[in-house]
């Protein structure tokens, strides 16, 4: 298939952008800057962002046409084509507990239609990716999971309100479903003010990254395959990729990457676990530190390994 | 951001007398399409030690490549080793030129830095009788760096703050400037139908004064480009590394050059024609 992100870059482009101005009108950056606002202002946004959860509850078609007339004509279906299909239905309980067979499908049905990580580091990209997968059937229909906290549970606001007069709203009520709004815009991409936390928030940018980290890695010869690497980083994803994204590149590194996988399955091998929690931000930490005057890419993932022991 | 660490890291060595420097050039017509090529030339003079291992081939000159954004880091070595030392170290530098390509598919519009410096390639011993360590060498392994210079921050048309975008929909002559806030980055798009863009860049026409006044009008309307104080008196622009770049920028070509954070004294085409660094135009007159 043609490399889909370089066939319209400027209808894709603008999607994202018309993407981005409509979560600044949906959402501020804090929950407390709504409610300081003027009253009709906060009125507009609370039935703004009703409108959006009601039809995103009725349906995937419902929900892209509300937000087209919210979010503009930039919303075409045209732009939607210029991003890649993922080749089968996800569910949301596969978002929720992400696997190797599911975010292996993701990162390859991507790559192959040409995405590569200069398009996943945008998450305007991501948002319309998303967009993508409902108007083609790869989510459920509705995608309701979308404005759950974590994908799964219950719906953090009470129906009952969405069409209620904004007048006979508690501000508990504007809260839960300013909530609501918060999660779908996570879960589809990101949010506008938090650039980048698209790789911990987002399941579908989070599975992507995941595997081409691991992929990269397995071509360090460090012994394990890419599903083995995976599997050491999947436990710990939001934690080394926060640390990888916004801290050290070197940790993102092909050979430091493999380092760290040797380490967990050692780890694994000696505990019958995974490194988590303290001891696994033991084990990145040290990593970045003990490579700090090192060119990891000279170094063997072995070596780099050694280090941390 | 490159590396927690990078902040407060300064270029010294050991050597009382050593200096390390590096330059990087494009290197065009050479990368093939899709790849983004630099040429680094480095030169070394007064380590002695370092020199022996260059030579001997244990240690080479590199460069490491880093892009924050898509998470890559790659390194590349400059592929001969000198054949011999410099035949005065203290007065002659030794030179080396690194090559680099990086697919542009890695990078994105990502911002990609350029590490160089001299790195081990193997387990090796670096005679330290001339750095006063109190020991005549130090047995080191494969990938430590010997000497690093500054990082240098690569400038490549998808990272600057505005891009030009061919844009096939655009039938007739009229140029659009849009603001692209996708990315790590708040950017501004020129759109223009293809065969008006290459004259676009055209620094002799003016349309490229003219893109570039345009978008910086429209700064002191970006949040992202929102310019804060601090309590050390520096002006920033938290959210835009651009941002921060272009005060750099314009600062160092003119202290006084006022900014965006001030609607009514910002003057758009006069920081554009500093920035470009427009040539004067001929005079008619000729010279006495």
């Amino acid at each position: 298939m043609a490399n889909t992100t370089k066939a319209n870059p400027n209808a894709l482009r603008s999607a994202a952008q018309a993407l981005v101005d409509w979560q600044q009108s949906v959402s501020d950056q804090k929950y407390a800057d709504i409610v300081k606002r003027p009253r009709p202002e906060q009125a507009a946004r609370f039935y703004g962002q009703a409108e959006i959860v009601s039809s995103l509850l009725d349906s995937s078609d419902s929900y892209l046409r509300k937000l087209k007339k919210q979010a503009g004509p930039e919303l075409a279906d045209e732009a939607l084509d210029a991003v890649p299909l993922i080749g089968q239905r996800i569910q949301s309980h596969e978002l929720a507990n992400p696997n190797w067979a599911t975010d292996k499908c993701i990162h390859e049905s991507l790559v192959s239609q040409g995405w590569n990580r200069g398009d996943a580091s945008n998450y305007g990209n991501w948002h319309v990716v998303t967009l993508r997968q409902m108007r083609d059937g790869v989510f459920a229909n509705p995608p309701s999971f979308l404005l759950h906290k974590g994908y799964t549970g219950q719906l953090p606001v009470n129906r009952g309100i969405l069409d209620r007069d904004f007048d006979h709203t508690s501000s508990g009520d504007r809260k839960s479903l300013d909530a609501a709004i918060r999660n779908l815009l996570r879960h589809s991409g990101g949010i506008f003010h938090r650039k980048g936390q698209f790789l911990i928030n987002a399941a579908l940018p989070a599975a992507w990254w995941r595997v081409e980290i691991s992929s990269a890695a397995a071509q360090t010869d460090c012994g394990l395959s890419d599903e083995q690497i995976y599997g050491a980083l999947q436990p710990v994803w939001s934690n080394w990729a926060a640390k990888a994204a916004y801290s050290s590149t070197r940790l993102a590194a092909p050979s430091t990457a493999a380092a760290f996988a040797l380490v967990a399955h050692e780890h694994r091998s000696a505990n019958g676990d995974w490194p988590k929690g303290k001891t696994a931000d033991e084990i990145i930490a040290k990593l970045m530190r003990r490579t700090l005057h090192l060119s990891v890419s000279h170094v063997t993932p072995e070596d780099l390994a050694g280090l941390v022991n | 951001m490159i590396d927690e660490t990078s902040d407060t890291y300064e270029s010294a060595m050991d050597w009382p007398e050593a200096t390390y420097e590096a330059q990087a050039k494009p290197a065009f017509g050479k990368a093939t399409t899709g790849q983004l090529s630099w040429s680094i030339e480095h030169a070394l003079k007064g380590a002695p030690g370092i020199e022996e291992l260059l030579v001997a081939g244990q240690a080479a000159w590199a460069v490491e490549c880093r892009c924050a954004e898509t998470m890559h880091l790659s390194a590349a070595t400059a592929p001969t080793a000198p054949t011999a030392l410099s035949p005065n170290p203290e007065q002659t530098p030794l030179n080396g030129t690194t090559r680099v390509t990086v697919d542009k598919s890695d990078v994105g519009d990502g911002t990609l830095y350029l590490w160089p410096g001299i790195v081990t390639v193997e387990r090796c011993k670096l005679n330290t009788t001339a750095a006063n360590w109190g020991t005549p060498f130090v047995e080191i392994g494969a990938g430590r760096w010997l000497v690093r210079g500054a990082p240098v921050k690569v400038e490549h048309e998808s990272n600057s703050m505005l891009v030009f975008q061919p844009d096939e929909s655009i039938k007739d002559g009229r140029v659009e400037i849009r603001v692209d806030s996708t990315g790590q980055d708040t950017r501004f798009i020129v759109h223009a139908n293809p065969e008006r863009i290459e004259l676009l860049h055209d620094p002799q026409t003016g349309a490229l004064l003219g893109c570039w006044a345009t978008a910086l009008a429209m700064l002191p309307y970006q949040s992202a480009y929102e310019i804060e104080e601090g309590d050390d008196h520096v002006l920033r622009v938290p959210n835009s590394q651009l941002g921060e770049a272009l005060i750099e920028n314009l600062r160092s070509k003119d202290p006084d050059c006022t900014l965006w954070n001030s609607k009514a004294d910002w003057d758009p085409m006069a920081a554009a024609t500093l920035m470009l660094e427009l040539p004067k135009p001929p005079s008619d007159k000729e010279d006495d």
